[in-house]
């Protein structure tokens, strides 16, 4: 794996910290870890969306079952799931509030998404709009520098810059906590910190309120809405 | 007298108590309303009740109340502290005496504690209290004795018991239970006895937490871990029951859920000296589906071979439990007590293979009867300073971690 370079940036996800370690590593942690990354060419400015590409699925994806949005979008909230903890529960509620905070967005602006719809029939919905959503990265590391990476529990890419999550609970800051804050700041990582007290208390409404304006109105750059499940011949997925 | 022994923690003090330093299984902090920090001490055995140790300056830490137990037939092992209120376990040598219970005491002044109300569990069948659990201002939960439970077994004697204090002036019964079968003249049959070490089916701690107050987490000795519902405290309903004993050696002492986690922290305690009753561990157990508790890992300790002949006791007792107030809270860095095996602190951020990232074993304090340290409690404050107990001689130490 290399690291940042003057014309990618590579954000591995799904990292397990080994017990006992810094929450700054260098690459070569991340490279021992073995997680997948995402790759983002800056030059682009393109949001890193739910609809996008370099999905890490363990299993090929049942294409048959991915009948509408709705199922698809579950089907990404489960999947990106299983690149948190297994025990810790944050993360998880984090998920399953910013997807319903995806689709409820779209709800809210059904009428005018359906507008631009109309003149493809029945080829799409509203919902298909959701996917659009930037897609978060669940135990990301964040590059920092040359070698450098930092833990933290969320990762987007926003076209123009990373945006860090940080799910704040009940438990004491410690040192490595405030070295992190630090270091995050140090380096302008923009960083966001999610109570996961109201994140449980208010769910996705507390999502919109805490994430950035970037978040309003996802779909706006978008020409048309897509699916993350595309590519595929009708005769692959039947063979499926 | 030796040498400390110490990775990744710093001994900042010491104090031995006004030469009472024998801590027992309660430790808590009481931010005053003049702006100090009181930590309260319970003691191991008579005469000595209970300590408050200024610690404001954790340098210079300074013993500011100690208070006597009438006779020396009793113990105070346990107390907790909310706000300006502490409640204090009372517990008699031998069954029918007294006093047997929960006593409260106003500590806003707290070099003059003043008693509020004395809870009576005194009976026939009893011993009283021998632990508490007082987070919320509300209840106590504790394990006690009762004037009107009589135990099939007399080792079986302290059951949970919620006590309503929300007037602390009339403390009342809100609720109890018992391990099944425990009971005289109950239908459930009687559970097995360990073969090898019978320590009974009582309860030891029982932890209720303020962001999960529907359930209860007991360590039942004997009978393990046992999770309880709650929400209707005047009925308490098993949930589940993960008992390793045997073939593992019993006591199951502290059950802690990390909540955000769906993990527990279980603790044995080591109750014979010399490693006599080796292995007491501290499991991990998944409990992502509580009605189905699964071990999956215990905390790495130094081998028995190398702590087993220090003298006293070498095993798994007491962890921080993550309470409310002034207290460290970690779902992943745990700390625990292992008696003569010191303080340690883990990372379970990989529950499958807790790792140790510090730990201190003082060294054998002077007049040590077992002639090495027995550390018995810790607490962890907000700020991360380190506060254990010896449970004979050496009194309070305080550490820095570098966690």
């Amino acid at each position: 794996m290399s690291v940042r370079t003057s014309k990618n940036i590579e954000i591995p996800y799904g990292v397990s910290l080994p017990p006992g370690s810094h929450l700054l590593v260098d690459a070569n942690v991340a490279r021992e870890r073995s997680a997948p990354i995402v790759m983002i060419d800056p030059g682009a400015r393109k949001v890193l969306r739910l609809n996008g590409d370099q999905y890490a699925f363990h299993e090929p994806p049942d294409l048959r079952a991915m009948i509408d949005a709705a199922f698809q979008l579950e089907f990404l909230c489960g999947h990106l799931k299983q690149f948190c903890d297994l025990w810790a529960k944050p993360p998880k509620i984090f998920l399953d509030r910013y997807f319903e905070f995806a689709g409820d967005c779209i709800g809210r602006h059904e009428g005018a998404l359906a507008k631009r719809l109309a003149p493809f029939g029945n080829l799409y919905q509203a919902l298909d709009w959701a996917l659009s959503a930037p897609r978060p990265l669940p135990r990301a590391l964040v590059p920092m520098g040359p070698d450098n990476f930092c833990a933290v529990d969320f990762a987007f890419w926003l076209g123009d810059r990373i945006l860090a999550v940080l799910l704040v609970g009940s438990g004491t800051v410690t040192r490595k906590d405030e070295d992190r804050r630090l270091a995050l700041r140090e380096a302008g990582i923009e960083t966001v910190e999610i109570s996961t007290n109201a994140l449980a208390a208010d769910g996705m409404a507390y999502i919109e309120d805490a994430l950035p304006q970037d978040f309003q109105a996802f779909w706006e750059d978008e020409i048309m809405p897509s699916s993350p499940f595309k590519g595929t011949s009708l005769g692959e997925i039947v063979r499926q | 007298m030796g040498k400390d022994e110490a990775f990744n923690m710093k001994l900042i003090a010491h104090d031995e108590l006004n030469g009472f330093g024998n801590g027992g299984e309660g430790m808590s902090m009481q931010l005053t309303g003049d702006g100090r920090r009181v930590m309260w001490i319970a003691h191991e055995s008579a005469p000595t009740n209970f300590s408050g140790v200024d610690v404001t300056d954790p340098k210079k830490p300074r013993v500011i109340c100690q208070t006597q137990l009438p006779h020396n037939r009793v113990r105070s092992n346990s107390l907790e502290v909310t706000g300006d209120i502490m409640a204090v376990a009372y517990q008699t040598a031998v069954h029918g005496e007294q006093p047997a219970g929960v006593e409260l005491f106003d500590i806003a002044d707290p070099e003059n504690p003043k008693s509020i109300s004395f809870f009576d569990r005194s009976g026939p069948h009893s011993r009283g209290v021998h632990q508490l659990w007082f987070v919320d201002g509300d209840y106590v939960h504790c394990t006690s004795g009762a004037a009107d439970f009589t135990p099939r077994n007399p080792k079986d004697d302290q059951i949970y018991t919620i006590i309503d204090v929300r007037d602390p002036t009339k403390p009342t019964e809100a609720g109890r239970w018992w391990y099944p079968g425990t009971m005289e003249d109950e239908d459930t049959p009687a559970p097995t006895r360990h073969p090898q070490f019978d320590s009974g089916f009582r309860m030891h701690n029982t932890n209720v937490y303020p962001d999960r107050p529907d359930r209860a987490y007991l360590g039942c000795l004997d009978g393990g871990t046992a999770i309880l519902d709650i929400s209707d405290m005047s009925e308490p309903k098993l949930i589940s029951n993960w008992n390793p004993h045997p073939p593992y050696p019993g006591f199951c002492h502290t059950v802690l859920p990390l909540l955000e986690r769906d993990l527990l922290i279980v603790a044995d305690e080591c109750v014979r000296d010399n490693g006599a009753d080796w292995p007491k561990l501290t499991w991990v157990v998944d409990a992502r589906d509580e009605t189905n508790l699964v071990p999956i890992s215990t905390f790495p300790m130094p081998p028995v071979e190398e702590f087993g002949n220090r003298g006293g006791r070498y095993g798994s007792h007491n962890l921080h439990e993550n309470r409310p107030g002034p207290a460290f809270r970690s779902d992943t860095i745990i700390f625990a007590t292992f008696f003569n095996g010191g303080v340690r602190a883990y990372d379970t951020s990989n529950p499958f293979q807790p790792k140790e990232i510090a730990s201190f074993v003082p060294a054998a304090p002077e007049g040590a009867p077992s002639g090495a340290i027995q550390i018995n409690d810790v607490y962890v404050d907000e700020n991360a300073l380190v506060y254990i107990i010896d449970r004979h001689v050496g009194g309070l130490y305080i550490l820095e971690a570098d966690i």
